[in-house]
């Protein structure tokens, strides 16, 4: 009953603002579905109304609006559209990184972005990205958060730096590990004496915040400790991401309270490495999970190839439940990117991405049956 | 220890004694499979059923199947049994695991055409990678050099059983031919109709040169010198010899059974990734694919895909592969589900991880299925075999176990790297 009126009062104050931005103005509800609600719930046999791009109402006693256009949905799973945490969507191999300099910042990836919508992507359930620059230059730029059908969601979205191989592989100097993390010690130096000019200095100023998440990118567990012993240095927002080998130094990263998004499992290394990665085993989001670090999950992809679903499922078959696994690629991948407010989760007030599945979502043979983001269907089987 | 380890851990014990118990008596030669779930892959799945085995080699499979007294038993307990999967396009050994500066020995990259360089020469056995692929259910690999020559020569098919390469030799593999223009090398063909003439150049110098040693031995005159490219080349026209062909594009796959029509080669296409609209002409042809690398290049939602779906429909050979490490070797078997997504039955995505690359080599009738007489390489599985939820638990080569998931052994005596 409780749960009803705040509902109710939340349409009262959603409605209107969805006129102002959305011509769409008719309710849509998808009823009996079993709604797995990306935050641990399940709904079974539940009904969700959306209106203008935002969801209004769900849960098992709520009926559609008079007006409203129903998708029956019996016998579905309804699920928040799947976030791949750490992706290269929309990028080439030419935008990927910076090859003038080791440090590049307030390199906005927001502004090499070609066309970051994907089709095979959104069909397979993944609605929302992080599109990170690559792992050559120490510190990459500014990652951006977006929509597979090309909207951006949030154009400043952390910092991604990257420890080991594949750095050291791109720049002739430095030419050891220690050689890059001091760079890196005395760039933050500098920032805390505000001797940073210009962009950098407005970038690092925000990284020392917190304002602006450090994503580091690491593949060894030694790697890791060292962006935890940096982070704890310098009190930083540390998102760790990959993390080859993580399994090895879990209890560190859970004391550290790090989130991680976990690399993708699934990979090829063409010729030229890094073979690092290889350590990246299936079980390393189970073991991290256990230890009690939150965690996403990804794919480093570039789109096309398989998508973060698939990493659910061989996460779970590697010992990850099914409910931390959904997780990872909703509820929990939205907080450690920092848009829980508006994603991941189905909830009154978030945004209407919603997938409707038959099977399970986490397993082999689950479909998807209707892609749904910002109330439009983009995408029906 | 959590309830599901304890159980795995129990289970493994009692599966590791069963498998351990002394012969009391009778055939203690024989090993048998018991209560498993079989997929024989040359015909219907037994839900519930035996195999057994002798000296290597199945000897009998079936529902009502009478174990011999004395036989080892393994309760399987209703898992999965199937077939050891077979990689049909493999650089491990070559691009190592535990050694990344070992990736330049995949391309013999000084001349165009190198028929005469041996896989076997220059493969190294303790590569890491190893491990996985019985983690994997891999059994039996096709190894083969690199694709950056339009020849880079012999490839040689192994089992997994651990030790030297010799000792994990099977069979030649045939050669290799990549209809790939590389102008970082001079000397190399520029364009793809170039190399598909400079391979034909080739085939035709092999003819001349066995036509020559031929008569030289009719009439008892001296023979031409020997000429271990002109003989590589040699056994191809002379069906000893298959030749896999490097192609992804339409192009390439049509040079290819162009090939095939004017030397009559025995000759099947790798990669063959965009085979939608060559599914006639292949099938004419009787030109097997593998295709891939798969995982993760290829995704659920993928157009690809539907090329091989209707190639089996219309009963052509199509394996699958991973090209390891270019994509990595544990996912070959994931694969297949991908393509029974869209329409392909379980049995033609089983026979394509197993049977099929076995055809690619005439091997199909020593592995790639659960038959009597048959090499007995099988895998036990925890559920359906292609189910991603499934995990690989037991690995078996020639009747050997050479892969236990509950005590983390394997034959190439490294621990499998922790979590696969």
């Amino acid at each position: 009953m409780k749960n009803q009126m705040l509902t109710l009062v939340l349409a009262l104050v959603l409605i209107p603002f969805c006129w102002a931005a959305h011509t769409q103005d008719t309710p849509v509800a998808i009823r009996g579905a079993t709604i797995l609600t990306g935050a641990g719930d399940v709904i079974e046999a539940g009904t969700l109304v959306f209106v203008g791009g935002k969801i209004v109402a769900l849960g098992a006693d709520v009926s559609p609006p008079d007006g409203a256009d129903v998708i029956e949905a019996e016998g579905l799973y309804a699920t928040p559209g799947f976030i791949d945490a750490y992706s290269h969507v929309g990028l080439g191999f030419s935008s990927i990184w910076h090859r003038e300099s080791l440090m590049a910042a307030s390199r906005r990836i927001a502004d090499f972005l070609d066309n970051p919508g994907d089709s095979n992507w959104l069909r397979s359930g993944v609605t929302t990205t992080y599109v990170s620059p690559g792992g050559q230059n120490l510190v990459g730029g500014l990652g951006v958060i977006v929509k597979l059908t090309g909207s951006i969601v949030r154009d400043t979205a952390a910092v991604s730096a990257s420890f080991g191989e594949t750095a050291l592989n791109a720049f002739e100097a430095p030419t050891t590990r220690q050689g890059m993390i001091a760079i890196l010690r005395q760039t933050l130096i500098r920032a805390q004496e505000d001797a940073l000019e210009g962009e950098d200095g407005r970038t690092f100023a925000q990284v020392l915040t917190g304002e602006l998440p450090f994503r580091v990118l690491a593949n060894t567990p030694d790697d890791i400790l060292t962006a935890l012993r940096l982070a704890e240095e310098f009190d930083l927002n540390l998102v760790l991401d990959s993390a080859a080998g993580g399994h090895e130094v879990a209890e560190a990263i859970a004391k550290a309270n790090v989130p991680v998004v976990v690399g993708p499992t699934i990979i090829g290394i063409g010729s030229g490495g890094p073979y690092e990665t290889f350590a990246l085993t299936p079980s390393n989001a189970a073991s991290l999970h256990r230890s009690g670090v939150r965690i996403a999950l990804s794919t480093a992809g570039f789109g096309a190839g398989r998508s973060v679903v698939m990493e659910a499922v061989l996460a779970k078959a590697h010992g990850l439940s099914e409910a931390a696994a959904l997780g990872a690629v909703t509820s929990d991948a939205a907080a450690i990117l920092g848009i829980g407010d508006r994603l991941g989760t189905l909830a009154a007030g978030m945004d209407a991405d919603i997938v409707l599945w038959e099977g399970h979502p986490i397993s082999t043979w689950g479909e998807t049956k209707r892609v749904i983001v910002d109330g439009e269907t983009v995408f029906e089987r | 220890m959590r309830e599901r380890d304890f159980f795995r851990l129990l289970v493994g014990s009692l599966l590791a004694v069963a498998a351990c118990a002394p012969p009391e008596g009778g055939d203690g030669g024989v090993l048998a499979i018991v209560n498993a779930h079989l997929y024989p892959v040359t015909g219907a799945p037994i839900e519930s059923g035996t195999l057994l085995v002798r000296d290597g080699k199945i000897v009998e499979i079936g529902a009502d199947v009478s174990v011999p007294s004395g036989a080892r038993r393994l309760d399987v307990g209703g898992r999965s049994v199937i077939p050891g999967l077979v990689e049909s396009h493999s650089h491990m050994g070559f691009k190592q695991l535990n050694n990344p500066s070992t990736g330049r020995n995949n391309n013999e990259l000084s001349k165009p055409i190198n028929a005469e360089v041996r896989a076997i020469d220059g493969l190294n056995s303790n590569d890491a990678a190893f491990s996985i692929a019985l983690a994997a259910g891999v059994t039996t690999m096709n190894i083969t050099t690199g694709s950056r020559s339009p020849n880079s020569g012999q490839a040689v098919v192994v089992k997994l059983r651990g030790g030297t390469v010799e000792q994990m030799f099977l069979a030649e593999g045939g050669m290799k031919f990549a209809m790939r223009a590389d102008r970082e090398f001079a000397n190399f063909p520029e364009s793809v109709d170039a190399v598909k003439e400079l391979l034909a150049s080739e085939l035709r110098a092999a003819r001349a040169y066995l036509e020559a040693r031929g008569a030289a031995e009719a009439s008892g005159s001296s023979p031409p010198p020997r000429d271990l490219k002109h003989e590589a080349f040699g056994k191809l026209l002379s069906h000893e010899w298959v030749v896999g062909v490097h192609t992804g594009d339409a192009s390439g796959m049509r040079h290819a059974i162009a090939l095939k029509k004017e030397f009559d080669l025995d000759l099947y296409i790798h990669h063959a990734r965009n085979t939608n609209e060559l599914v006639d002409e292949l099938i004419e042809a009787g030109v097997p694919i593998s295709f891939g690398p798969i995982l993760p290049y290829v995704g659920r939602e993928d157009p690809q895909l539907m090329g091989p779906v209707h190639l089996a429909e219309r009963g052509g050979v199509v394996a699958f592969h991973q090209d390891h490490p270019d994509a990595h070797q544990y996912f070959l078997r994931h694969s297949a589900s991908l393509f029974v997504r869209k329409g392909m039955s379980e049995q033609d995505a089983l026979a394509a991880l197993t049977l099929n690359p076995a055809k690619l080599f005439h091997l199909d009738d020593r592995i790639g299925s659960l038959e009597p007489g048959k090499d007995a390489d099988f895998v036990i599985l925890s559920g359906p075999p292609l189910d991603w939820e499934s995990l690989v638990e037991q690995v078996f080569i020639d009747g050997e176990e050479v892969f236990n998931r509950s005590t983390g052994e394997n034959a190439f005596g490294q621990r499998v790297p922790e979590g696969w």
